[in-house]
């Protein structure tokens, strides 16, 4: 019982530390010809 | 960012990748409100005379680090969305890399406020985010000696870390494996880095997109 318990507990921290799952898991335009980047320095 | 990722698409396939337009227009040093959408994604404007079809933003990469700031990206994300969208194009994040020492910003749970807040905003206008700054924490988990990131400001990334990102980026947006790609950024790269990076990329947009 005390181990089913512990093991739900480290199941519920392991979903807590994980942040949610992304919705889109595709390209969502059929190989994109042109792209713009917008930001700052990163993307020199 | 943009030339590597044009450049792998054309390695992979020059055909296909030849009518390919990418361009940047970055401010160094601002948040992503400092541009200006309305114009930037104007047809014609950056030389490029059909629409966008794809509009990737990235914020800052200390953003995630306080309520104030992760709500600005919110809500500039939410506003450039609108303009995009009304354009015809569509909408990408691109999640940045969590800083490493000598960055005051380091902390072991950068990245974990940093993935939560892409993937939150994407999630919440319907796009596609791509997990670049997965991809630099994967990679040190495999090779913890590998340079990824510029050694005076445990920031920005070196060109190692632009490859991975740019693999990263090429992946997500076509749904293709960077693995064997030739590109090597005019033999910077050495095969070795080249493969393994390749391989991070690959598998890191593999598992971000199923999980």
């Amino acid at each position: 019982m005390v181990q089913s318990l512990m093991l739900a507990a480290v199941l519920l921290l392991a979903v807590a530390a994980q942040a949610a799952n992304p919705t889109v898991r595709a390209p969502q335009v059929d190989t994109p010809q042109r792209v713009l980047f917008v930001g700052n320095s990163y993307f020199f | 960012m943009h030339f590597y990722t044009r450049r792998i698409a054309l390695a992979a396939d020059p055909v296909w990748a030849k009518p390919f337009q990418y361009k940047a227009a970055t401010i160094a040093g601002s948040p992503l409100a400092h541009h200006n959408i309305e114009t930037l994604t104007e047809t014609g404007r950056l030389g490029v005379n059909k629409p966008w079809e794809v509009v990737i933003l990235q914020g800052n990469s200390t953003d995630a680090l306080s309520d104030a700031t992760r709500a600005a990206f919110r809500r500039t994300v939410i506003e450039f969305n609108e303009v995009i969208r009304k354009r015809g194009a569509r909408t990408a994040l691109y999640m940045t890399q969590a800083h490493v020492k000598p960055s005051q910003s380091a902390s072991p749970d950068m990245m974990r406020k940093t993935e939560e807040m892409y993937v939150s905003v994407g999630n919440e206008i319907g796009a596609l985010v791509i997990p670049a700054g997965l991809a630099f924490e994967e990679a040190y988990r495999q090779r913890p000696n590998i340079k990824l990131h510029q050694d005076y400001d445990g920031s920005h990334p070196t060109y190692l870390g632009v490859y991975l990102a740019a693999g990263t980026v090429y992946a997500s947006l076509y749904g293709k494996s960077p693995a064997g790609n030739t590109y090597d950024y005019y033999g910077k790269v050495s095969k070795d880095d080249a493969a393994f990076l390749q391989a991070v990329a690959e598998e890191t947009v593999k598992k971000f997109f199923v999980r």
